[in-house]
């Protein structure tokens, strides 16, 4: 049985606390779920990782 | 130049000398095999199941020696180690545990769990002993790393034993238990070399559910070491009092719950529990899907099922499980979407739980269970 080349690509998504702004990336070294990251821009909460998963790509 | 060969005259029976005047090489040809296979079919059996148990000894050869590569090459690259840590790393996969005696199975579980417990300790100080400085996270992820290759060594070493003895005694019927077996045993090899990635960068994984469920629930909470890399803290729900109880993150372990369930039954005398762990799905089954149910939801050896069972009857406290279903490969694999995307509706299950079964002024204790790697709280 050949085992099937399959890909995963691993992604961080950031959160706002206060205003619930998201956005993803790819996961960096030294990320975690809940790590706080920065301050927001637009309401000066904390933006913290609230996921990382992985999607897989079949060629 | 067209050759046209007349089949009207074609007749079955002389052409396998079936007919009276049947002819003595064509019988031969029946006969032989007949016989071949009649003295010899467990040998031909043996060689051609053979093969292809061979072709997978060197698949989980393969798995073994990269999980060991991979790890030496990540303390070699990341960390500074003090000498040449070849020779220390191939020792540690070696090392086994002795399971005590049986014979008579009264008192055993705290003999597993002192033995259990005593290799984690040991295991912890002999790596941390290979650096002069090293951080909690790249220690339990390197304890992590080594229990994958010592298991892919374990895994390789009973097939090729098995293999070779039914090889050795020309024993077909001693190979084909383990013909049966080996699909099974090279899905656990193949999910344990896939998990490797995971761990050398501290990804959460599939397993680590539980855990990223009640540590979302800790976060604005003050948290309290209760047992080696094992945090508790309080919290408040609708007029309830919360103990939120996990391994501490984001180190790669699974924590101690089971004394720290005792420790927290013993202080807070809780009115329910709820467990909520990753669960392996059933084929058929949606990786992802969650169920409801009652007991306690842990694996592990049992020793932690068996503190937490004790510690709930002695109370008589009902315990309550939500779990969230998964295959192997994804439980020790990076954190799959369909699983992350879950938490919501498990924390919404939690909330109906305890409204349904709980009144004000109550305390529950929330465990979640699993490995934390890559969840804090």
């Amino acid at each position: 049985m050949a085992r099937k080349i399959k890909t995963v690509i691993s992604y961080t998504v950031e959160q706002c606390d206060s205003c619930t702004e998201l956005s993803k990336r790819k996961f960096l070294s030294g990320d975690y779920i809940f790590k706080i990251i920065s301050k927001c821009p637009s309401c000066n909460g904390e933006i913290r990782i609230t996921k990382i998963f992985g999607e897989t790509i079949t060629p | 130049m067209i050759c046209y060969v007349d089949f009207s005259n074609f007749s079955i029976d002389e052409f396998f000398g079936m007919s009276d005047d049947s002819n003595p090489l064509m019988m031969l040809i029946w006969i032989i095999p007949i016989i071949l296979f009649v003295f010899y079919g467990q040998r031909i059996q043996l060689i051609i199941t053979s093969s292809d148990v061979k072709k997978k000894i060197t698949e989980l050869e393969q798995f073994r020696n990269d999980s060991r590569n991979s790890l030496i090459e990540y303390i070699k690259k990341n960390l500074s180690p003090k000498d040449d840590i070849s020779q220390k790393i191939d020792r540690f996969i070696e090392y086994f545990t002795i399971m005590p005696i049986d014979i008579d199975p009264n008192g055993i579980i705290p003999k597993i769990d002192h033995f259990v417990r005593s290799r984690d300790d040991v295991t912890r100080k002999q790596v941390r002993s290979l650096f002069t400085d090293i951080d909690m996270m790249e220690v339990t992820k390197i304890q992590n790393l080594l229990e994958i290759a010592t298991t892919l060594q374990l895994l390789h070493k009973v097939v090729r034993h098995l293999f070779l003895t039914a090889k050795k005694q020309n024993n077909y019927p001693l190979i084909l238990p383990l013909q049966m077996i080996l699909p099974m045993i090279m899905e656990h090899a193949c999910a344990l070399n896939d998990a490797v990635p995971a761990f050398k960068q501290g990804q959460p994984i599939g397993d680590g559910i539980g855990p990223l469920i009640v540590g979302g629930m800790m976060l604005s909470t003050k948290k309290q070491n209760i047992e080696i890399e094992t945090v508790y803290s309080e919290s408040e729900l609708e007029g309830r009092k919360i103990i939120l109880l996990k391994a501490e993150g984001p180190y790669a372990t699974v924590g101690r719950p089971g004394k720290a369930t005792e420790k927290l039954v013993e202080k807070y005398k809780p009115n329910m529990m709820i467990m909520i762990d990753a669960s392996l799905k059933l084929e058929g089954e949606e990786t992802g899907s969650t169920a409801q149910g009652f007991g306690a939801a842990i694996g592990g050896i049992g020793t932690d099922r068996f503190m937490i069972e004790e510690i709930a009857t002695k109370h008589n406290i009902p315990i309550f499980s939500i779990i969230i279903k998964q295959s192997i490969n994804d439980a020790i694999s990076l954190l799959k979407k369909e699983i992350i995307d879950q938490v919501d509706d498990v924390k919404n299950q939690i909330h109906e739980m305890i409204n349904d079964n709980t009144s004000p002024n109550e305390t529950i204790l929330i465990i979640g269970v699993g490995n934390t790697i890559g969840v804090s709280q």
